[in-house]
């Protein structure tokens, strides 16, 4: 049968991607999954312009390494995969960041109360400020499975770790956001 | 009471138990106030987080401090000249009518303490509120600007990457570009072949069908 790129399954045209270097089976993988894979970015960063930088650099690793994808897991998995781990390569570079500037003894900021913060923003804001205060495995579990609708034995694949923990993380994650959350309930 | 685990409970709430299980656990939740106040919880809570959505919220210009100073100031000028034309107006009327201008004197005394103290009031909240605002901004600024150098260090590490994309899409495009103008070519040229083919096929079936005439007049001929 003829190849035909519109009809072929994300991993047919990664194969093709790597095997042919198959410009426009690269071109629609892109398609597919640029909006998605910047979705994730935004829930992990709570940045949309970083989001946009973050989902050009994992395409841009994706193509970079097509000579290492393999068919054993999904094309799913294998992207999310390298879109998590680039989110959590910038946290990890924020963090570094925040804690020289910390070292850097700057006038003592004192920010404002968590009540006030409440009172003159928006909900939205409060919850993406809860969700960016969680640590950022429990961001993960909670942009994939709350976010991105994935199942609890796909979010273990992509971050390869066991099904148990990935639950044992989200009932974590939300203790610690109801826990941050209550003053916008309770008003609510 | 054989209460569910955190981790069954998630499951629970995000659908992902088998049915049987999902229907215990509901029959349970009736039951136990425990349960039911963390799930409660945990569903305000996960509704809470739909409200985050995609955009991001617009950030609040901060205020300069010395706005509210100039307002004050606007102000103070404003009552203290009321006060002014007010003494002008009853020393004006001091022929017609008798004025008590120890009354006066003490009337502007009080209201120029009155005022002072409320706008000192006023300003040392406003100037707090600001300078917290301010502070925020600046190392907002700060943390922009040193994320920024960053971005530009890691942007001159992935030029490559981005070239070789970059060269890459270029060819897709120019690709594509040339399959169009292939396809308009090879349909222009199956196009004319069929063309030929139709013009030969007549001249054959012409000359055929001459030939066979000429073959039975021959025949005619010979009867």
């Amino acid at each position: 049968m003829a190849w035909n790129r519109f009809r072929a399954s994300d991993e047919a045209l990664m194969e093709r991607t790597r095997d042919h270097d198959d410009h426009q089976a690269f071109a629609l993988l892109m398609k597919r999954w640029e909006a998605p894979v910047e979705r994730l970015c935004y829930r992990m960063l709570g940045d949309a312009h970083l989001a946009e930088d973050m989902r050009q650099e994992t395409f841009a690793r994706l193509f970079a390494s097509r000579s290492r994808y393999t068919r054993r897991a999904k094309f799913s998995t294998y992207i999310w995969r390298i879109a998590v781990n680039r989110c959590l390569d910038e946290l990890r570079c924020q963090r570094r960041e925040t804690e020289a500037m910390e070292r850097m003894e700057l006038p003592t900021f004192v920010p404002p109360s968590v009540e006030r913060e409440l009172i003159q923003r928006e909900e939205a804001e409060a919850a993406r400020r809860a969700v960016m205060s969680l640590d950022e495995k429990y961001r993960a579990v909670v942009a994939l499975r709350h976010y991105e609708e994935l199942k609890f034995r796909e979010i273990a694949e992509i971050l390869d770790i066991p099904v148990g923990t990935v639950k044992s993380r989200m009932a974590e994650a939300l203790n610690q956001l109801a826990r941050r959350l209550k003053p916008l309930l309770r008003g609510r | 009471m054989n209460c569910p685990t955190h981790e069954e409970w998630a499951e629970y709430l995000y659908g992902e138990a088998v049915e049987a299980e999902q229907e215990k656990r509901t029959v349970h939740l009736r039951n136990c106030a425990e349960c039911r106040s963390l799930v409660d919880g945990w569903r305000e809570t996960m509704y809470a987080l739909h409200q985050w959505e995609s955009e991001s919220s617009p950030k609040r210009p901060a205020r300069s401090p010395w706005r509210t100073a100039l307002r004050w100031a606007a102000a103070a000028c404003l009552a203290l000249g009321l006060g002014y034309a007010g003494a002008a107006l009853a020393v004006k009327h001091a022929d017609s009518r008798p004025l008590d201008e120890a009354a006066v004197e003490s009337l502007r005394a009080s209201l120029h303490d009155e005022l002072r103290v409320s706008l000192k009031k006023e300003l040392t909240q406003e100037m707090a509120n600001e300078m917290v605002v301010t502070m925020d901004a600046a190392r907002r600024q700060i943390y922009a600007d040193l994320y920024a150098a960053s971005r530009r260090d890691m942007a001159a590490f992935s030029t490559e990457t981005q070239k070789e994309l970059q060269r890459w899409l270029d060819r897709f495009n120019y690709d594509y570009i040339e399959d169009q103008a292939h396809k308009e070519s090879f349909l222009a040229e199956w196009a004319n072949s069929r063309d030929r083919q139709y013009v030969q096929d007549i001249e054959a079936l012409q000359s055929g069908v001459l030939r066979l005439a000429n073959m039975r007049l021959y025949a005619a001929q010979q009867e």
